[in-house]
């Protein structure tokens, strides 16, 4: 049966998560995104999955309590990442034959438990960003986050 | 040859367990984060944080090192980018293309974006394709880096650098490598190259033996900046299973080139210090080889100039000759000198005299105040 999914923009977005954290690059717009906690648990979902039912679905039933919050949460995420293009709904998707990965459902029970709502971070001008020296012009957090007197 | 604390730095991104921390912890004591990492070292950056992270490493630098992994993840993927839009205007000219060092390394060996980082791209295509190249490139707006020296390059060199607009660089190569280039066939490199698609481009790399060959010469030289990263690319290129190194091949290659010094001594640093399983009979098999003059003197060069930029005259003249004799040295060492003059010509040719001339001066002059 033909749903309703969510597709990653390649080859436009290209994307990596590393060590908890999920980096976007829209190689046509020039903009950067990063996201951490839950939204990156979420994103690695959607980017195998597609599936955003199944994402509510999975976190509402691990934290009832907070259920309403998690749902309107995760729409706004959702709702954010499609509006910057990164995402787009493909109405002809069938879900992937192989279904879900064990890791990703664990990883969003996980995030669920203590849910903090998922918050996409944008950084344009890409060619400036390009430009920070990465030890000496970045504030703690590291590159592309410069220091407040750059 | 990489400094030591280069190799600290080298053996915490490479190794693993206990060697790894042990060098991390020494590299971190060794040298100061704020002042003392070097641009070579910089580049090295990525990897090591990569292979730390696994380890739950807690140090201050970690999340800065997260973010220089960020920015060369980046980096790269906007020029794999740019790299794929040359490689689809060549192809669809009807023009064979090849991705040199960096793009193949990261995509068929490193299998990460961010860990091996790029500053620019390498394209080769055959000889007989590469003025119709240059001038393809010229026609999207690429620049030639030094446009007077075109006839010169394309007839003793490998390759001519572009940059475009946007300040993107891109090495143009007929060749993969300066030593005795008249010698190399149109099949040459191509014949064992191997399938790769780079941002949805068909394209070729070379054979894992030649990727090690090509690494090896053109990264053991000298330069301001002491050049490391043949070091990892060498030691992830034959540590790969599902890729081997053909030796024998890498073997006719080092013989063919005479570059049996380089090889000799980088795969026995690669051994000795970080593991690398180079075979014992490839090892003895360099070790019998008695070099010529001419080996001799352009191992020398290599070692003690490499591509910089002469600052002195008697340097630059040094420089000029062994240029030459780099690749002329298939002949005996007597005759290989016999294009010189006709070489000299070439290289003065299109250059304005009264700059030939300041130029020069002004060399001399400098090695003069300098003794």
């Amino acid at each position: 049966m033909k749903r309703q999914l969510l597709r990653v923009n390649h080859p436009n977005v290209v994307h990596e998560t590393i060590d908890g954290e999920t980096i976007l690059l829209d190689l046509k717009s020039g903009y950067y995104y990063s996201m951490d906690g839950s939204g990156s648990v979420i994103w690695d979902y959607l980017a195998i999955t597609g599936d955003r039912e199944a994402v509510v679905k999975t976190m509402c039933e691990v934290n009832a309590v907070q259920a309403a919050f998690i749902k309107e949460s995760i729409n706004s995420f959702i709702g954010q990442l499609l509006k910057e293009g990164v995402l787009f709904e493909d109405g002809s998707g069938t879900p992937t034959d192989t279904g879900e990965p064990a890791y990703l459902v664990k990883q969003l029970k996980a995030a669920a438990i203590d849910f903090v709502a998922p918050k996409l971070n944008k950084y344009a001008d890409m060619q400036d960003l390009l430009l920070l020296d990465p030890i000496h012009d970045v504030d703690e957090v590291g590159w592309p986050e410069p220091k407040d007197d750059q | 040859m990489p400094s030591a604390s280069q190799e600290w730095l080298l053996k915490a991104a490479l190794l693993d367990g206990q060697p790894m921390l042990d060098a991390w912890h020494e590299w971190r004591r060794r040298v100061d984060f704020e002042t003392e990492v070097e641009y070579s070292s910089q580049r090295l950056l990525p990897m090591l944080y990569h292979n730390l992270h696994q380890y739950k490493i807690t140090d201050p630098v970690m999340q800065r090192m997260k973010g220089i992994y960020r920015k060369a993840w980046s980096k790269n993927h906007i020029l794999f980018q740019k790299a794929g839009l040359v490689l689809d205007r060549l192809s669809r000219a009807g023009i064979p293309t090849m991705v040199l060092k960096g793009i193949p390394l990261t995509l068929k060996v490193y299998k990460n974006y961010a860990t091996r980082p790029m500053s620019d791209m390498d394209v080769m295509v055959p000889y007989s394709h590469a003025e119709r190249s240059i001038k393809l490139l010229l026609d999207d707006g690429w620049e030639l880096q030094r446009p007077n020296r075109l006839e010169f390059f394309m007839k003793y060199d490998r390759s001519v650098g572009f940059v475009n607009a946007e300040d993107t660089e891109l090495d143009l190569h007929w060749h993969p490598v300066h030593e005795m280039h008249e010698e190399i066939t149109e099949s040459d490199f191509w014949d064992r190259a191997v399938p790769i698609e780079v941002s949805g481009i068909n394209t070729m790399a070379l054979c894992p033996a030649d990727n090690l060959f090509h690494t090896i010469v053109h990264g053991l030289r000298y330069n301001d900046e002491p050049p490391v990263r043949w070091v990892p690319d060498s030691v992830l290129l034959i540590r790969q299973k599902d890729n081997p190194v053909d030796w024998d091949r890498l073997m006719e290659y080092t013989l063919r080139f005479r570059v049996f010094i380089h090889m000799s001594l980088a795969l026995n640093f690669l051994k000795e210090t970080f593991h690398a399983e180079v075979p014992q009979p490839v090892l003895k098999e360099l070790a019998a080889i008695r070099p010529g003059r001419g080996d001799k003197i352009v191992f020398w060069h290599a070692m003690k100039f490499g591509d910089r930029i002469p600052v002195s005259f008697r340097e630059k003249m040094i420089t000029i000759y062994v240029r030459f004799i780099r690749q002329a040295n298939n002949k005996k060492f007597y005759e290989a000198h016999l294009g010189l003059i006709k070489f000299l010509y070439h290289l003065a040719k299109g250059k304005p005299l009264k700059k030939l001339l300041r130029d020069n001066i002004s060399l001399l002059f400098k090695r003069k105040q300098k003794s």
